[in-house]
């Protein structure tokens, strides 16, 4: 049995081995094209003659250093191959890279007169180990689930679109499970008329599935724009550009972007004075059709998968990133923007380091989208529009809301536990604005129908901002400026502010914590008014310039402002603006010094530990939690400060508890000595665990 | 549980150290503080023979201006443990430490994890957080306490001479110490009618 097994196996290994067979062909500068070229030792002198030596999928152009001034397409067309690499010998061999350089200068540059890239990779196919450089449209152009990788791609340029690389999938995807991998690559120092400085994805879902991989690639001083055509766009994607779209609603398109390097790219307005978008990245789903399912992350959860975002500018929207989520009708559209490292960035019209731009744009439309903006660190980044010109600011993140006659919960725009630090603007929110606008009646043909604008703004850290024009003042809401407008008494526009903390920001004029506006508009009929909610619960607004919460905004009417549960103190004029008519004392709204450390995290002895909504799930914190979320950007949240572990209520953690949990030692739930008090983790055991965290706050006291 | 008596005590000595400041040449000390190889410390109880239901401070040993301190129970029944303050002057006696090894707690050979020994001196100036105690009366047990028997050892020195009736040399517990007692299992209590007794560092 054994044997016949075993004999088995062979023929089928005989067998792949027969049909996988890969062929190596080598090129050289100083090779030869002639029938007999290809060896290592007697190598073809042109890397496209040897590509057409190919006879297999799997085979091998390797490529030893030198400059070759061509421009070449692989695999051959019509050859029927799907997957042929062309490497250098140096990537091959674990030698240094760089000195393979494929030159299109003369070739296929602008000056050429044919004007072209310098890589054309087709479907499966890779390009690795090269400088690519001088290519006059673009400098690799990748069609399919091809691999562009652990190359550096500089000094190439474009007239339209895709300045380095230019990367399309849809009906390229020739298998499945197959992907568009463009990792590892230096991509510098390229330009385009158009979007794209640096890379250029269109990632449609097209039958098979559109995966596009984006990681470790640095991408630096890539310049899109300016576009000088009649009437032209801005230019989207200094660095990096990303469309997605599906053709069906059974189609799919994701891209992943991570662990990548954006430093110093530039997106321009066009000549006609479009705005750009995205200085460093620009995303955007649902452009065309989407009637699919389509994903971009940009950054993922780990270290090794933050994206760092620094330097880059653009004369619009998004200095690091823009967005853009238009959900297709019956599709369902992601895009996250998760836990990266935004430095630096400047955006001329707003969002100095994020813009989110959220569209549902058709009366129709049965889609859902979401749109994340979480667990990023926005630093520095700069919003330089003025006052008065139209700009809605957000020197670190300006978030965008559109609904027209779409309800909850189709839609969904949340911005969550990001650290919003030490932005400006010098025109309206110098860490965050938000803006949410709903329509119930956006074709104004008297069909009105539900429509839900509402932008979660949560568990966010929005400190050390300034609104702060240098010239002629008039900059307002440091930290955060929040409006709604909505139209139509089906129309709800909300903004929902929870668990944040607003300290020590600055501001020209108005609230230096948080600015709210509201504006409820008549339908076009002229009939009803839309509403606009604001909630603002479970934060602490302290040390801010001039007022701590105020704005032009008067509950009543069509207008509500729910404030509860904050802690406002020790902002420079006032906590709150007399308009919102809060009145400390009252719905759990307090004003105490809420004891923040350096790091704006309430130490253990805080007044707003404990002290936010008794509604407001408390589970998330950590044990002990006192069965209460605390206000602030960690409440409600694992990294929530935790109780003090003093189960007799004498402020002291002594040895009484100790004795307390030394009685109820191995007991658990149910069992007659069980003591909750001292079951600090809420593990339901009175166990080390909990003599642990005893030990560890030992003889701490809350005065 | 019977303390009024340290603290009147307390309430003497802080008398007499008014008097010695008003009055500095009447003492106080020679050697400018540095508690030195030539300083002989000595540890006086308040009560060097307690009878039942007493934790007692009793000396235990000595070197130079080094001396320990024993916490001692006696006369107590079902002792799961104990916790608190022992009050001193930090800038006339340091405290170097606490030695449980011991510990009438470790009788019958409890194992370590249930078993906690906690000190802390530096939260509170010139009160050691101390708690003794056995984990869990069920798997531990309690202990019976006959005679006077060490529950810990606290290790002290002298910083500087100290004249008998010195203020700077009084130890005694602070207000509301604890002793837990389980009389069966899952009844355990604060238990009462304890006296709990210090004493008074000389220090030439």
């Amino acid at each position: 049995m054994n044997r016949i097994r075993l004999a088995a196996v062979c023929a089928v290994a005989l067998a792949s081995v027969g049909t996988s067979y890969a062929a190596t062909f080598y090129v050289a500068t100083t090779g030869t094209d002639n029938a007999n070229c290809g060896s290592s030792s007697a190598p073809c002198r042109h890397i496209q003659f040897a590509i057409d030596k190919a006879q297999n999928d799997g085979d091998i152009v390797r490529v030893k250093n030198g400059t070759y001034a061509e421009c070449f397409i692989v695999p051959t067309p019509g050859s029927g191959l799907a997957q042929v690499t062309v490497e250098s010998d140096a990537f091959a061999t674990g030698a240094p890279l760089g000195s393979a350089i494929l030159d299109g200068a003369g070739v296929c540059d602008l000056a050429s007169g044919a004007a072209g890239p310098v890589v054309v990779v087709v479907d499966r196919s890779v390009v690795r180990g090269f400088k690519i450089q001088h290519g006059g449209d673009s400098g690799v152009w990748g069609f399919g689930a091809v691999a562009i990788t652990n190359n550096t791609i500089t000094g190439n340029s474009t007239t339209t679109y895709a300045g380095g690389i230019f990367a399309y999938t849809g009906a390229y995807i020739s298998a499945a499970d197959t992907k568009l991998a463009i990792n590892d690559n230096t991509i510098s120092s390229n330009t385009s008329v158009g979007s794209g400085g640096g890379l250029y994805v269109f990632a449609p879902g097209v039958g098979l599935p559109s995966s596009v991989e984006i990681r470790n690639n640095t991408l630096t001083n890539n310049v899109a724009g300016p576009d000088p055509g009649d009437g032209a766009f801005g230019a989207f994607g200094g660095a990096m550009t990303i469309f997605t779209d599906s053709l069906t609603t059974l189609d799919t398109a994701s891209v992943v972007i991570t662990n990548n390097t954006i430093d110093g790219n530039a997106a321009h307005k066009s000549v006609d004075g479009y705005p750009a978008y995205g200085g460093g990245i620009f995303v955007a789903t649902g452009i065309y059709l989407g009637y699919g399912t389509e994903t971009v992350e940009v950054g993922d959860f780990g270290a090794d998968n933050d994206n760092a975002i620094r330097n880059n500018t653009t004369e619009g929207y998004g200095g690091g990133v823009s967005v853009n989520l238009q959900p297709g009708i019956g599709a369902d559209h992601t895009i996250k923007v998760v836990n990266n490292f935004f430095s630096n960035n400047s955006g001329e019209r707003g969002g100095g380091g994020v813009h989110g731009f959220f569209l549902t744009g058709d009366p129709d439309n049965g889609g859902t989208g979401t749109l994340e903006i979480t667990d990023n660190t926005v630093t520095g980044n700069h919003a330089s529009g003025l006052p008065g010109s139209g700009v809605l600011g957000g020197g670190g993140i300006f978030a965008e809301m559109y609904s027209r006659r779409t309800p909850l919960p189709q839609v969904s725009f949340e911005i969550e536990r990001n650290k919003i630090q030490s932005n400006d603007s010098k025109s309206i929110g110098g860490g965050v604005s938000l803006f949410a606008y709903s329509d119930d009646d956006p074709e104004q043909n008297g069909v009105a129908l539900p429509s839900a604008a509402k932008i979660d703004f949560r568990n966010n850290l929005v400190a050390q901002n300034s609104a702060v024009n240098p010239g002629t003042g008039g900059a307002r809401g440091g930290g955060v400026w929040a409006a709604g407008r909505a139209f139509g008494d089906q129309a709800v526009a909300t903004i929902d502010l929870d668990f944040l903390t607003v300290a020590s920001n600055h501001t020209d004029s108005g609230a230096g914590g948080i600015e709210l506006e509201a504006y409820p508009e008549l339908d076009d009929p002229g009939n009803t008014m839309g509403f606009v909610e604001i909630e603002l619960t479970n934060s602490i607004i302290t040390g801010n310039e001039l007022i701590g919460t105020g704005g032009p905004i008067t509950p009543g009417g069509t207008v509500s402002v729910d404030v509860r549960y904050n802690d406002a103190f020790d902002n420079e004029g006032a906590d709150w603006e007399a308009n919102l008519g809060v009145t400390p004392g009252t719905n759990g709204n307090i004003s105490v010094d809420p004891g923040l450390d350096a790091q704006f995290t309430p130490q253990l002895c805080s007044a707003t530990i404990d002290a936010g909504d008794p509604a407001a799930p408390f589970d998330d914190e950590p044990q002990p939690n006192g069965g209460r979320v605390n206000m602030g950007e960690l409440g409600g949240t694992a990294n929530a400060t935790r109780t003090l572990p003093d189960s007799n209520g004498d402020d002291i953690v002594d040895g009484v508890d100790i004795l307390k949990l030394a009685v109820a030692f191995g007991s658990s739930t149910g069992g007659p000595r069980y003591d909750p008090a001292v079951d600090f983790d809420g593990d339901g055991n009175n166990d080390g665990s909990d003599l642990s965290y005893l030990a560890s706050m030992y003889a701490r006291s809350c005065p | 549980m019977r303390i009024r008596r340290t603290s009147q005590r307390l309430a003497v000595a802080a008398l007499i150290a008014l008097a010695v400041t008003a009055l500095p040449s009447c003492g106080g000390g020679s050697d400018g503080g540095s508690g030195g190889t030539s300083t002989t410390a000595t540890f006086t109880p308040d009560n060097p023979t307690p009878g039942t239901n007493t934790i007692a401070m009793l000396a235990g040993g000595s070197t130079g201006a080094a001396f320990n301190v024993r916490i001692t129970v006696t006369g107590v029944n079902d002792m799961l443990g104990a916790a608190f303050r022992v009050t001193y002057d930090p800038i006339a006696l340091q405290f170097a430490g606490m030695d449980d090894t011991t510990s009438l707690l470790r009788q019958g050979g409890v194992p370590n994890d249930h078993l906690t020994f906690v000190e802390n001196h530096t939260a509170v100036p010139g009160e050691i957080i101390i708690t003794a105690a056995r984990l869990d009366p069920v798997a531990s047990g309690t202990v019976d306490v006959g005679p006077t028997a060490d529950l810990l050892v606290l290790n002290f020195s002298a910083r500087r001479a100290i004249a008998a009736g010195d203020a700077g040399g009084l130890l005694g517990f602070n207000a509301t110490p604890q002793l837990t007692v389980c009389g069966t299992p899952t009844t355990c209590a604060a238990a009462g009618g304890l006296t709990w007794s210090g004493g008074a560092v000389t220090a030439h």
